[in-house]
């Protein structure tokens, strides 16, 4: 007995299979000239992310009134100060923490509400016209209009931008995850399982979520830069970091204030906003091109 | 003796936006322990509805049973809670599906979904559920088969998927297997394996097998008795060689003449003339009158009730005792 078990360990052919397929996915990604592209930048300010206290050469918060806006290029400083005299680089490295965390944790909420929101009603057909009407409703509303309504309601504050853009997420998140499970309930291999004695709760999150996560992965990746993007927006509006918390959208906002003087001040935490925003777009159109079966057939 | 499972009047009607569809309209008859059933007739004649409403598979809305009893072991299955449904598929009944390529999940191993099927219904380990797996597959005749349970479907061929299913339809002993046309999707050298796998395992654990196709080659091989039906209507019921030796029902006539034969010269093959009638119009008369050769006026307006005719049931005037005066002379 015990002979067959380690001969067929099932629990091992699963870690095999999975190191198989990330394989697979970095060599269609490396195919894919703009998706490696992503794929590099977003590593990379993962790793700047983590390595935060390691590479900024300065404290981002240790103001030095004697060099207030300074220019590009000033010894000590490579990207200049801002108006107390903080260092701009440290303050960008620790910028790109505060945007990732928001716009990790924001599509982790959306997505949970909205995978099982999804699965729910694409499954039963009798709560699928209140789950989406509701999701109607949530959609009605202009993208970023919502978000500043809630977070209006709530208060500022980064706790309170994430829940907001995460309540954003949701609709859309469970549109596409209900689609998916629409398809996927015919199958055969659904009523297979069913014709087994398998329960519906079994049914839902064995069978039929693996066979949506593709599309929820190209979903979150591409959500994550709209994430992104929108918790800065909410923080140049005031509503989402507060000063002197050094936030990429808070940064250009004040910075604002000196434009003529030192464009730096605002045009440095924009790009560094376009790069991270691209670099995701990229990735998730890279994955989508990657994990999308029908795609992958027609090339 | 008591039948393994009896259905009677089974109606299962779909509710559709074009009108409601009777895709099994009036269906009864019974399989005994260790008998084979063949249910036969073309596409939409509501041959799967039938088996899915065995299992209660049948998707609602729009699909629903309206009317009728299945008897299983003498306990009526169209009564029972969704929770004791579960506990009777797969392990009561089970059913292997028409397409094996669709019908495995794509993203678990083989191994992975035969031991789920067994566990959920038999209280063992998991080691114990990989060796009864390993066990199955051996039986339906898979080479090697503690390697091949660590492969996943898409590294199988189309018989070996059927194989496959089989094993997982068969881990727990179901009294009865239901087969929905399991040999349509492959070749016909596979056809005959899958065929004579699914005989062997019946004669071995003494199951009773619902045969559903469309190719009457099948039923000859492997089934006791036939049903024949149309548009959601049983046709004519009885024994296999009787039926083929002698189709009473012009349908089924019909149905046997389209089988091509080697040593014929014609170069058409023959067919039945038209198609299924729209089941969402109100129909008046036999549903197969209008493609009949041999329907009389009385065929377009009255509906033909089932005729008992020595061992066999069919549904047809020309069979009503005292039906010729009001049929006519049959030709």
């Amino acid at each position: 007995m015990e002979e067959i078990a380690k001969q067929t360990g099932l629990s091992k052919v699963s870690t095999h299979k999975s190191k198989n397929q990330i394989f697979e996915l970095l060599k269609s990604i490396k195919r894919n000239k703009r998706a490696c592209i992503g794929l590099v930048i977003v590593a990379a300010v993962i790793l700047i992310a983590l390595l935060a206290p390691i590479i900024s050469p300065c404290d981002p918060y240790k103001q030095d009134l004697n060099i207030r806006l300074a220019e590009i290029g000033t010894k000590g400083h490579i990207l200049g100060t801002d108006e107390y005299g903080r260092d701009m680089l440290s303050r960008l490295i620790y910028g790109t923490r505060l945007s990732l965390l928001v716009g990790f944790f924001s599509v982790v909420f959306g997505l949970a509400f909205g995978v099982i929101l999804g699965l729910l009603s694409g499954y039963y057909s009798a709560l699928d016209t209140l789950i989406m009407r509701v999701v109607d409703v949530l959609l009605a509303f202009p993208g970023v209009l919502l978000a500043l309504a809630i977070v209006s309601a709530l208060g500022p504050g980064l706790v309170n931008v994430i829940i907001a853009i995460g309540i954003w997420s949701i609709p859309t998140v469970a549109r596409v995850v209900r689609s998916t499970v629409l398809y996927i309930k015919e199958l055969d291999y659904v009523t297979a399982a069913k014709s087994i004695g398998e329960s519906d709760s079994y049914i839902l999150f064995k069978e039929i979520l693996p066979n949506c996560t593709s599309s929820v992965i190209v979903y979150a990746t591409m959500r994550l830069a709209t994430a992104i993007l929108s918790a800065s927006t909410l923080s140049f509006l005031g509503l989402g970091a507060q000063p002197p918390l050094s936030e990429w959208g808070a940064m250009a906002a004040t910075g604002r204030n000196y434009i003529y003087q030192a464009p730096h001040l605002t045009l440095l935490p924009g790009f560094a906003i376009i790069l991270v925003v691209y670099a995701f777009n990229s990735l998730g159109d890279g994955l989508r091109d990657a994990l999308d079966p029908n795609l992958k057939n027609a090339i | 003796m008591n039948a393994l499972l009896e259905v009677n009047d089974l109606k299962t009607y779909f509710y559709t936006a074009d009108g409601i569809i009777p895709a099994v309209d009036g269906v009864s008859f019974k399989i005994d322990r260790g008998e084979t059933l063949g249910i036969v007739g073309e596409s939409g004649s509501g041959k799967s509805v039938t088996a899915r409403s065995i299992m209660r598979l049948v998707p609602n809305p729009p699909g629903k049973i309206i009317n009728g009893s299945i008897l299983f072991k003498g306990e009526n299955i169209l009564t029972k809670k969704e929770k004791q449904m579960r506990m009777i598929r797969g392990n009561k009944i089970a059913m292997i599906f028409q397409d094996p390529m669709t019908s495995l999940n794509p993203l678990f191993t083989v191994g992975n979904q035969i031991v789920e099927a067994i566990i959920i219904h038999q209280h063992v380990s998991k080691r114990e559920a990989i060796e009864r797996a390993v066990e199955m597959l051996k039986l339906v005749g898979i080479p090697s088969p503690e390697k091949r349970i660590k492969d996943y479907p898409h590294q199988m061929s189309g018989g070996m998927r059927q194989r496959v299913m089989i094993a997982m339809a068969l881990c727990c002993q179901p009294d009865l297997l239901i087969a929905d046309e399991p040999t349509t999707a492959l070749d016909v050298t596979i056809q005959a394996q899958i065929l004579e796998l699914i005989s062997d395992i019946k004669e071995k654990f003494n199951m009773s097998v619902m045969m559903i196709t469309h190719d009457l080659g099948v039923v000859a091989n492997i089934a006791d008795r036939i049903i024949v039906m149309y548009a959601g209507k049983m046709m004519e019921y009885g024994d296999v060689e009787d039926i083929f030796a002698n189709p009473l029902h012009p349908y089924t006539k019909g149905l046997m003449e389209s089988i091509p034969r080697i040593s014929s010269n014609e170069k058409r093959l023959k067919s039945i003339q038209g198609t299924l009638p729209d089941l969402t119009q109100d129909f008046k008369g036999c549903r197969f009158a209008p493609r009949c050769s041999c329907a009389k006026d009385i065929c377009h307006n009255e509906e033909p009730p089932l005729v008992q005719n020595g061992s066999r049931i069919v549904r047809c005037f020309q069979y009503l005792s005292g039906g010729d005066e009001k049929y006519g002379k049959s030709s």
